[in-house]
């Protein structure tokens, strides 16, 4: 009787396992066999699409890179997300210490203006913004990608952050009066050095967002030498539709560092997002 | 003096907000309003004109066919995010959640993988698989001799729209599984002790006791799920455009047609009002009778 028992639990936690398992491999089977099909040679490739490669090279994901211009869009990548994220930032955690930790007429009321933005689909604000842009002359720069982030980020920016500041005790703010800091100066040495870990996962997620930007490079860019990685992948896979180990080579070089980092961060990123929902 | 001092004191935390504001309001408040003021006019893009027409752009959109559709589109991607992600999140959650499975962390992080990806290589990568000629999906049915199964999934309009939501649902079920992981790590275990003791096997703990305590979970996720399939853009975009023969039209990619495409400014901007109206509706409404349901 009890081995009976112990055999059904036994075939029901295989069942469980079977059923994990074939999901991880929907999920990252895909991803590895573009990897794989970027390491292939053309005709090997052709022949076998499935099969794992029957020499490692290196010449596809070569020419992908310099030919295919895909490392001057990574560059570009890196160009943009790196003030944009900065720069959102900044603004956040400053306004999301005052809404946590500062007290003054009309905080709630300001803040749920913020959070008002979070109800408000992209495609509302897109037509002006692509004029705005157009009329500061900023289509074709760098700038068209950063600036207007700065604003649209906003809304999710200072809610995480507000939550983040909120965390800390309160005790703090008296003990920092007590040293004669003002606001400011408890924001820089004590406030900001003690949220830094939480921000991480704020980063981490405004870098893939920033990374992945497909939008605002769609209409704000279309001279090849500002774009950045998504809007440079399609339009070299529409150039190179046929040629599909290149293809795959531009897909391994979009994907990899943003999995890199995911997978480096991951805690991060898990605690960013039930953060940002769980919490409320 | 010494008022003013106060005064000022008082209203010193406003200047950390004051940057954020200020983007903010230039970025995303002013352009909303815009859009509704473009949305009353006649305008190209490019003439220094723009003529008011007053509600002639909404009038238009009601009585445009291609509106309906493509609204009804996305209500259809709404229907599917909820059972096919939103459930099988949840259901992943749960048996990862159960006693003495091992690598919960490798399986966390490979089922969110997807959706740290541009979405330009999902694009590509789904392109692939359902290539009508050599895609993994067609190859798949060929080998287990349903050969006449295999069909051009991205060129057929009735496989078009189930073929997108797939790929996106692709991009999308791990996000709902960390949630659902994240929320049940918060339940108290003595329910389950008790559902033991009381007889009750895997499947009726799952519906009396897991899913009434995840309301609030399920109600987020669901109002997620409504919100982004409402403003669903990258995918259809990258993978149809809408196409073929708009079957896969949904309000976003109509929008960009009208507005960026056919320089039509004014019906595009309607477009847009329209469907940040539907979705703050939707949510307002669907919050509401979650709240009452608690």
């Amino acid at each position: 009787m009890g081995e009976k028992i112990e055999i059904r639990a036994m075939v029901n936690r295989g069942l469980v396992y079977a059923v994990l398992v074939a999901f991880l491999l929907l999920s990252v089977m895909p991803l590895v066999w573009m990897v794989v099909a970027a390491l292939k040679e053309t005709s090997d490739l052709n022949q076998n699409p499935f099969s794992f490669p029957s020499r490692i090279t290196f010449e596809n994901i070569i020419e992908a890179w310099t030919v295919g211009k895909m490392g001057k869009y990574f560059v570009n990548s890196l160009i943009v997300a790196i003030p944009r994220v900065f720069g959102i930032l900044v603004l956040a955690s400053l306004a999301g210490y005052a809404f946590g930790k500062l007290k003054f007429p009309g905080r709630d009321a300001l803040f749920y203006f913020f959070l008002f933005g979070m109800m408000i689909p992209i495609q509302a604000m897109i037509i002006p913004l692509y004029y705005n842009m157009q009329n500061m002359n900023l289509i074709n720069t760098y700038w068209a990608l950063i600036i207007p982030s700065l604003g649209l980020s906003m809304p999710f920016a200072i809610f995480m952050m507000r939550a983040f500041f909120r965390d800390l005790p309160d005790e703090l703010m008296e003990a920092a009066k007590i040293d004669s800091c003002n606001h400011f100066t408890a924001f820089i040495y004590i406030m900001l050095p003690l949220v830094l870990p939480a921000i991480t996962s704020l980063l981490v997620f405004e870098f893939m967002w920033s990374w992945n930007d497909f939008l605002l490079p769609l209409l704000f860019v279309y001279d090849d030498n500002y774009r950045t990685l998504p809007l440079g992948l399609m339009y070299f896979s529409g150039e190179y539709t046929t040629d599909h180990s290149l293809v795959a080579s531009g897909v391994a070089i979009a994907v990899v560092p943003i999995i890199l980092v995911y997978i480096l961060f991951q805690r991060k990123f898990i605690e960013g997002i039930t953060a940002g929902s769980v919490k409320g | 003096m010494g008022l003013i001092f106060r005064k000022a004191k008082q209203w010193s935390p406003v200047l950390f907000v004051l940057p954020a504001l200020l983007f903010y309001v230039v970025f995303l408040v002013i352009p909303i309003l815009r859009t509704v003021q473009f949305s009353f006019y006649s305008w190209d893009g490019a003439s220094p004109v723009m003529q008011f027409v007053g509600l002639q752009n909404y009038e238009r959109l009601i009585k445009d066919d291609l509106f309906w559709t493509s609204l009804s589109h996305n209500l259809f991607w709404i229907a599917s995010t909820i059972i096919l992600p939103v459930f099988l999140g949840l259901i992943l959650a749960v048996l990862l959640s159960a006693k003495g499975i091992k690598g919960r962390l490798v399986f966390r992080v490979t089922y969110f993988m997807p959706a740290v990806v541009s979405l330009v290589a999902v694009g590509i990568i789904w392109n692939w698989i359902y290539h009508p000629d050599w895609g993994v999906l067609n190859e798949f049915f060929r080998a287990i001799g349903l050969g006449r199964w295999a069909q051009p999934w991205l060129g057929n309009e009735s496989t078009v729209l189930p073929a997108l939501i797939v790929a996106g649902s692709w991009t999308y079920y791990g996000f709902c599984m960390v949630i659902f992981m994240a929320a049940m790590q918060g339940i108290d275990q003595s329910y389950y002790e008790v559902a033991t003791i009381e007889g009750a096997n895997p499947v009726q703990t799952f519906f009396y006791v897991t899913v009434p305590l995840l309301k609030n979970t399920i109600t987020l996720l669901v109002l997620n799920s409504l919100i982004g399939s409402f403003k669903v853009f990258d995918i259809i975009y990258l993978m149809t455009k809408g196409g073929p023969f708009h079957s896969s039209e949904v309000i976003a990619t109509y929008m960009f047609n009208q507005a960026f495409q056919m320089n039509d400014v004014g019906f595009g901007a309607a477009i847009s009002v329209s469907l940040a109206l539907i979705i703050c509706i939707c949510s307002v409404t669907y919050m509401r009778f979650a709240e009452r349901n608690e």
